[in-house]
This record gives structure tokens, sequence and C-alpha cells, in this order.
């Protein structure tokens, strides 16, 4: 029996997991609300854009497979409906600097942290390091679409042979799915990786970042945000994704990971 | 079932997701206007249909409704807002170190509003209470009176609280709710213990629930739940299952078997209940006790006698524990049936300790014919217990219908009430307005205001039945520790009435039915059965010792003239009692009851010493813990009832010196401009 039909007869206690449910307030968001309307539209009694839109409300992150006691396999699903339903984006644009053998990717945000943070930076790392500002959008979302190599393609040739430095997740997951050789700043500077969205039970990868969601669901990522503001308290020390999302939604006190550990380094200095 | 089975549900005409009162009260004149049916819809874990959509109509939803807080940590309350999902409430407190203490097994599927609106219980309600009970107020929304603060301090029309709780939005809609919190428990025991009948075990359990000992959990399994769930057995690690499951699992690999490994034998349910039987031995009794660790210990010595005393063996920590992890793994369970074929619910009744074995032969025999039955009794109370019916079968819509018809029909003929925490929906329309009576006319004196056109939720919880009149209320025996008496009766004419039956009112309130739910603890029950008689019709309400057959209209059927009521009351025996002097001594009262402790007397004297007593096997012990949480010894002093306050009453500081009682949300003074 299938993930779908499994998930369409189950009282959806998924809900409670889901952060996109959550943070959203939808009913069309509940992974097994989801599975619902992916049965309804193949039996003919819902549209395919309904469900179209409702398989990007994933964010991939697994909650509700952990949660489930049967552990249903729903997001491998609507990972797989994805790939079905959606076209691949263009290829993103890369310009990459062409001194130094290692980049350090910056976020908007941390390229205003300016010279101080590269050099910070190029001291860890011991040799000279170029910016890149790289696409916030990358294409993280894209890794599932059927035309994904050919975005992972563009990558891997924009950065050929050079050693990456990033504080983002989503930069880093996609620098990864390309076999560019990149290394997370936490890792670099020797500390514990960054908790993602900042739970006590540890890292959820789920911060609504793909475009398909954001894109479609500005609103329900603006609610994610303050839902786990208002659950966790203000935070520090956030993957740069996980930070500018919150940001984005408009939650107070959130601190990247890469401001606190710089502040951290200047202060010391 | 209906989605299995390929029938389609009926799909709303538009949803409404309004993100306050104000707009909810939009959305509720506008379908006014245009003739349409509002559904309030929470998170849909109902099983009774209550928030089952309409063809056409509007669904509310009100998950927009997300505010939680403020907390108060002086009146141990929290105010939270009806789309909140239940687990993430008790994750907002637990970070806080409280809990709500209602945990239903839909708690991770279900909303705060939800709970409100259908009367909903949980796991460890004999402690913490049903959730009415930790409902002190709310925000309701109706289109004939607008948005209202209902109960609570500052808040009107209290008495609607009654109703709008398990009202399932035909009334109106709960926007926001004003609950009890108590602080995380700081030590939880929990234990098995296995008895050689259901009889024995329900004797122990009715002991236990009337020692005054208030245990968080005590869960019977009847043979068939014990044998199938094995649940007296550790549970596997790692996910692996024994060789007939490992066999099953490998079998159902091949194409075509999986939809009749569980149909077949399904589709023959007397023969699969008689192997049951046969296979079944034994039951098991899961009790469990969570607080501050001083109060924890001084109850278990006596807890322990008496579930020994009763015949229970010892079966240790492990299916207690083995409980308390897969307590929210039920509704996973129903899955797999209706997967392979078949038909799987619940029911949930309850009556008082003399009706509950005969209620539960009488439905097992209702639902035999059509499916396997198995029972747990899931929650206990000093007057009675709930009997939670699990079946799985085989068939079409008929099949099932027949079944809820014929089970409801024994319910309803052996004394029980239809619905314990399952709320009424659709599925139990029928059976709770039969079980109302003559009462639904309080329901709808009340619809008449707050919703005049019917616009909220139709052809839920109370419909049109032909006029019956109740039957002559059941005989009470004395081991439901109940006693009736009239609601007009004095204090004293009661206590005499306890008095010549050998028993003690359980809470001595000044007025029969106590002062309204927000003036008292959760735990104080002034009343469970009021009759009275409505027009010229008999009618009994409270056939159970706690009910979710729609809203409670008991009140408002004891303000009939000649109403009676049945009141807990305890039996003589141990009683301990002591006095110190202290200052504050309201404040000293305040702080015993918010470490756990449910005096039978606390109170202060005309001298300003502060008078505390206890009952039952414990009370010595109990009232150590009392005397070492005052800081030293309490003066020994003779055993002696004091009134509980009634009628109007507000809260006020403890230093006030008008202070006449406290209850956990703090200390109460009369309310002099409603009096």
């Amino acid at each position: 029996m299938s993930a779908i039909d499994t998930c369409s007869l189950c009282p959806r206690l998924c809900r409670t997991a889901c952060p996109v449910a959550t943070g959203a307030a939808r009913e069309a968001a509940v992974p097994a609300q989801i599975a619902s309307a992916v049965l309804a539209w193949r039996q003919g009694r819902l549209p395919e854009e309904v469900v179209r839109r409702a398989v990007t409300s994933c964010v991939d992150c697994g909650a509700c497979q952990d949660l489930c006691h049967l552990h249903v396999p729903l997001p491998e699903a609507l990972s797989a409906l994805r790939r079905e339903l959606h076209t691949a984006p263009a290829p993103p644009t890369l310009t990459v600097p062409d001194a130094g053998h290692t980049l350090l990717a910056v976020t908007p945000r941390e390229e205003a942290l300016g010279e101080g943070y590269r050099a910070a930076v190029q001291e860890a790392v011991g040799q000279p390091v170029g910016i890149w500002r790289a696409p916030l959008r990358l294409g993280e979302g894209s890794l599932e679409h059927a035309h994904a190599q050919g975005h992972l393609d563009a990558v891997r040739a924009a950065v050929a042979g050079r050693r990456v430095v990033t504080s983002h997740g989503g930069v880093e997951a996609v620098l990864r799915a390309a076999d560019v050789d990149v290394v997370p700043l936490w890792e670099l500077v020797g500390r514990p990786p960054p908790c993602g969205c900042g739970t006590a039970d540890g890292p959820l990868s789920c911060c609504g970042g793909r475009a398909p969601f954001a894109v479609q669901h500005e609103g329900d990522a603006r609610r994610m945000g303050a839902y786990w503001a208002l659950r966790d308290g203000p935070r520090t020390g956030l993957d740069s994704r996980c930070a500018s999302h919150l940001r984005a939604s408009g939650v107070d006190g959130v601190v990247s990971f890469a401001e606190a550990w710089l502040k951290e380094v200047t202060d010391g200095s | 079932m209906d989605a299995w089975q390929g029938r389609s549900s009926p799909l709303p005409g538009r949803v409404a997701w309004p993100v306050d009162a104000q707009q909810v009260l939009a959305v509720l004149r506008e379908a006014q206007e245009q003739g349409l049916p509002v559904v309030p819809y929470g998170a849909g874990s109902g099983v009774s249909g209550g928030a089952r959509g309409v063809e056409g109509a509007v669904t509310l939803d009100t998950k927009a409704l997300q505010g939680i807080g403020p907390l108060d940590d002086d009146a141990l309350t929290v105010r939270c807002e009806a789309g909140v999902n239940g687990q993430h409430l008790e994750d907002w407190l637990r970070a806080r170190g409280y809990t709500l203490g209602h945990s239903p097994s839909s708690i991770w599927c279900s909303t705060v509003g939800g709970w409100a609106a259908a009367r909903g219980a949980g796991q460890f309600s004999s402690l913490y209470g049903v959730f009415e009970d930790m409902v002190l107020g709310c925000t309701f929304v109706s289109p004939g009176r607008g948005v209202v603060h209902v109960g609570g301090e500052g808040g009107e029309h209290g008495r609607w609280l009654d109703q709008i709780l398990g009202s399932e939005g035909r009334l109106g809609v709960i926007t926001e709710v004003l609950l009890r919190v108590r602080p995380l428990p700081a030590r939880r025991w929990l234990r098995g213990y296995r008895f050689a009948s259901v009889a024995s075990a329900l004797d122990a359990m009715r002991r236990l629930m009337q020692a005054e000992l208030w245990p968080s959990v005590v869960r019977l399994y009847d043979p068939v739940d014990t044998r199938i769930g094995g649940k007296t057995r550790p549970k596997k690690e790692g996910g692996q299952h024994g060789f007939v499951r490992r066999w099953l699992e490998a079998a159902e690999r091949l194409p075509g078997v999986r939809r009749r490994t569980l149909a077949l034998p399904l589709a023959l349910p007397r023969l699969v209940n008689e192997i049951f039987d046969g296979l079944a031995s034994g039951c098991l009794l899961v009790v469990g006790f969570e607080g501050e660790p001083d109060v924890v210990e001084a109850c278990l010595p006596s807890a322990t006698a008496i579930l020994s005393d009763a015949g229970g063996e010892d079966l240790g920590e492990g299916p207690g524990e083995r409980w308390f992890k897969s307590r929210h793994a039920v509704s996973f369970k129903l899955m797999p049936v209706f997967e392979r074929g078949g038909f799987a619910d619940t029911m949930e009744v309850a009556a008082p300790w003399s009706r509950v074995e005969a209620l539960y032969e009488a439905v097992r025999a209702a639902v035999r014919p059509y499916a396997l039955v198995m029972a747990h009794m899931s929650h206990a109370y000093p007057e009675g217990s709930c009997i939670y019916f699990s079946f799985a079968g085989k068939g079409d819509r008929d099949v099932y219908d027949g079944l809820w018809a014929a089970a409801q029909e024994a319910v309803l003929a052996a004394g029980g009430t239809v619905s314990h925490h399952h709320g009424v929906g659709q599925l139990k329309a029928k059976a709770a307005s039969i079980e109302l009576g003559a009462a639904v006319a309080g329901f709808h004196e009340l619809a008449a205001q707050l919703d005049p056109e019917e616009v909220c939720n139709p052809g839920r919880v109370v419909v049109a039945v032909d006029a019956i009149e109740a039957p002559a209320a059941w005989p009470l025996a004395a081991s439901d520790g109940m006693l009736r008496v009239p609601v007009a009766s004095s204090l004293a004419e009661r206590q005499a009435l306890a008095e010549g039956q050998g028993v003690e009112l359980m809470w001595p309130f000044e007025h029969t039915l106590g002062p309204e739910r927000w003036n008292r603890s959760r735990w104080q029950h002034p009343y469970t059965e009021v009759a009275a008689t409505v027009g010229d019709r008999r009618c009994v309400l409270g056939r159970g010792p706690r009910s979710a057959s729609g809203p409670d209209l008991r009140r408002w059927l004891g303000d009939r003239e000649g109403a009676v009521a049945a009141v807990p009351t305890v039996p003589l025996g141990h009683r301990w009692c002591g006095r110190t002097r202290a200052d504050a001594p309201w404040a000293r009262a305040l702080e015993l009851l918010r470490a756990g402790l449910r005096p039978a007397v606390l109170h202060v004297d005309e001298d300003g010493a502060l008078r505390v007593g206890f009952r039952g096997p414990a009370a010595e012990a109990l009232g150590a813990v009392a005397a070492a949480r005052l800081g030293g010894e309490l003066e020994s002093v003779p055993y002696e009832v004091q009134p509980l306050p009634s009628g109007p009453m507000r809260w006020c500081d403890p230093s006030d010196p008008r202070v006449v009682t406290v209850c956990e949300q703090g200390a109460l003074r009369r309310d002099e401009e409603a009096s």
C-alpha cells in the first residue's frame, strides 16, 4: 500500500510535528491532508493545480515520518510528486571572483559584515579568501526536479576546483550535491553545528527556504517564523538560512552563527 | 470508512479562516444573511462527526486563532486561542515549567477549541479532571449576541459556560479559553497489576478512587484487550515483532493477500469473539500517581495496600511504562484495519460503579454479532467509571450503523451515558438527545438567544426525538458513593441525610449545587446526577460520573421545582485534622493546594489559625506532608466538617480580610454586588 493511500486514512497526527502546517495554520499544509488531496486528485475529484500547490508545502524535513508510529515515508512520496508535477527552474547565473583558491560564500547581510568577516575567515583558513556573493536561491528546491543534473552542472562549472566556505545551509546542500569542496563555517572554526530552527530536539532543516514554498506561501513563511519565535523565544547562533527567514518573518533578536562568531572573534582581539 | 469504501465526503462551499473574534463574528453574520450553515473546524480529530462538512456550507477553520498567553504564574492560568494544537500548548507550557494535565490520545491532532467544544477528557483525568474542569472562562462568538467573554474573572453570563462547553458549535464559536495549569510533576509512578477478573479489578478501582488518594491514572484492560495488546509484556525494542507477526507481514507481501488477512476473520465476529474469550485470562490494571514527591510518597503505601488487598498481582513498572510510551498509538492502530478491508471504531460510555459491570456486559453482547469487541476502563472517578470499547469488523455502512444503533440502545437501557469524552456530533445525536430528554428545553432557551436562526453547525448534538420521559431514577448502591438529596435542602439537612446513611458529604457546599466552576477547585464536583420534572416529563441527567453527551444542563435542571441531586459522599473512617497559627494563613492554605494536596478541610478559624484536615487511609501521612510544608508541627485537633462557601464569589488577594475560602486559582470572597 502506498504512503499516499495509508496517510489518507490516518487521523492526521502528523499535524503536530509539521512545522509548515503549524506555522501556516492551514489544513491544506498538514502532511496527511496533502496525501488526501493527492488521492482525491487521482480519483478525479480535485484539479492538478491544487495538488501541485499542495505538494510544495512540504519542505522535506521528515518530522512527520519521525512522529508517525508506522513511519510512513510520506516525504519521499511527496518529493516524487514534486518531481513529477513541477518543471525545473532555470539554472542560476553564477559569477565567481577570480582571486583565491578558497571562496567565502556570503548572503547580502553577511556581505554587510565587510572586510572584517572576510579577514576572520581568511585567518581561520590560513590562506587568501575571496568573497563570493552566492545567490541565496542557488536552487536547493531544484534538486528534486527531473532536470536537477543540469542545474548542478552549472554550479559545478562555476566553482570548479575551488573550495567554498559558507554559513548557509541551503548553499551548502547544493554545493555538496554538485560535488563541490564545501566547508561549513562552523566546521571550519571547530564549533558544533547550529541547530537549524533551534528546537530543543535538534535540527529540523525546514526553514521553508526553497523557492516553490517561499514564492507560493509567503504568508505561510511569515507565520511559520512567528510560530517558532513564539514557541522558543529569541535565538542566536542560527544557520544563516534560518536566520534570514526568521528576520523576513519579522522575528526580533535573531543572530546568525556567522554574526555571533565574528563578534566573538572581534571582541576577543 | 466512507473514504476507504469509495464514498466521498460532503465538500463545503467555502472555507473561512478568521484570525480573531471579530472576523469570526463577521463570518457568522454573513452566513446568517445568506442562509448558509457554518461548521466550525479545528483539527478534525473528532470521531463523532461534529466537524464533518456540510455540502455547500461555510467551514470555519479556527486554526488561525493561534495565540498562547499570557501565563499567569500567580493564578496558575493561561489564555489560549481556540486553534492552537493541543501538543503545542503542552510544549509551550512545559517549556515554562507547567502542564495543562490534559493528555487525550488525540493531543497531536486536536485543538484546544475542539477540546472545549466537545468536553474532552485526557488520560490523566483522575488527577487533573476532564477538560471542562480546566476551563475557567472563554471568549464566545454567536450570531445573536456577538463577542462575549463568558465566565472567569470579569466575564459575564457565567452560567452559559456549562452549555457552551459541549455545544460542539451549535451555539456559536469558542475563540479563546482561560485555563487552569499545574506545575510540572516532579515525580511520576506507574505500575501494572494483574487481576483475575473484570469484577475484582473494578472493585479495586472503586476502592482506590474512593480513598481520596487522587491517582493520575487508573486504567483497566479487559481480558481480551489485555491479551490482544500483549500489555503485560515489555515492549520490544527496535520495532521487532514476534514470529506470528513477522510471518503475517511476509505473507501480506503476496499480491492480493493483504486485504484478506484481517477481513476474513472479521467477517466472522461471533466466532472470533468466542476464540478470544477462550484465549483471554486475567486483566491488567495500570495505576499511576504523579505530582510533588512528598505527596506521591504519602499516598503510595495506602494505594498499593488497597490493590493488593483487592487481589491484584503486582507486575512491576513494565506495563505502566509500556502504556505511557505508547499512549498516543491507538489512533495509528485503527488504520491498518481499514487498510486490510475492515472497519474499526471506539465508543466510550460511563456509569456509576454499581452499573459499570452490567453496562460492560450489555454493550459487549450488543456488539459481538457485528464485530470483535474489547474494552478498557480508561477514566475512573469516585462515583464511577468510563468504559472505552474498541471494535473491529467487516461490512458496509449498514453493518456499521447497525452496530452503533444496537450499542447505543444497550447503553441507554443499562443506565449509562452514551458519551464520556468523544462528544456527540452526528453519530450520537439521537441517543444523546434521548439521554438529555426534556432538559433540551434548557438548550433551546439559550440557543434562541445565541443562534436564533440556527446557522451554527445544525444537525449536531441535539436533534428532534420523540418526547421521552426518563425512566425512574436508577437505584444507587452504597458502592456508588452518592446520596440523593433535594437541591433545595440546607447543608444541615443534607448532612443529616448523609449521617443516616453512615457517610459524610464529600464537599459540604452551603448550596447543593455549589459555586460555579471557576470558583472552586477542579476536583470539587458538588453533584453528578440531577433529576427534575420539566413540563410534565420526568428528566434525569448525569447517568455517568462525567459525560460529554452534549452541553451540561444539570445546573439548569437543578433550578426546576423539586429537583433532586446525587451528591458525592465518603464513608466514615480515617480522619486527621490539625491546626497551626501562621502568618497570612490563607496564603499558606493556597500553598498547600498548589503542592497538590487536596484537603477535605482547609479553613481559617476565627482566631486566625489555619485548620487542615484529610480523610481516607492516607489521612495521617498527608497531614504530615502538610505539617512539613507549613514548617512545623500541626496541633492535632478533632476532625470537624467546615462548610464550603457557595453562591457568587470573586477572586481576591489572600490577605483581603473578606476571604472566605481558596481554590487552586486563588483566594475567594463573596460577591456582595451579585448576591
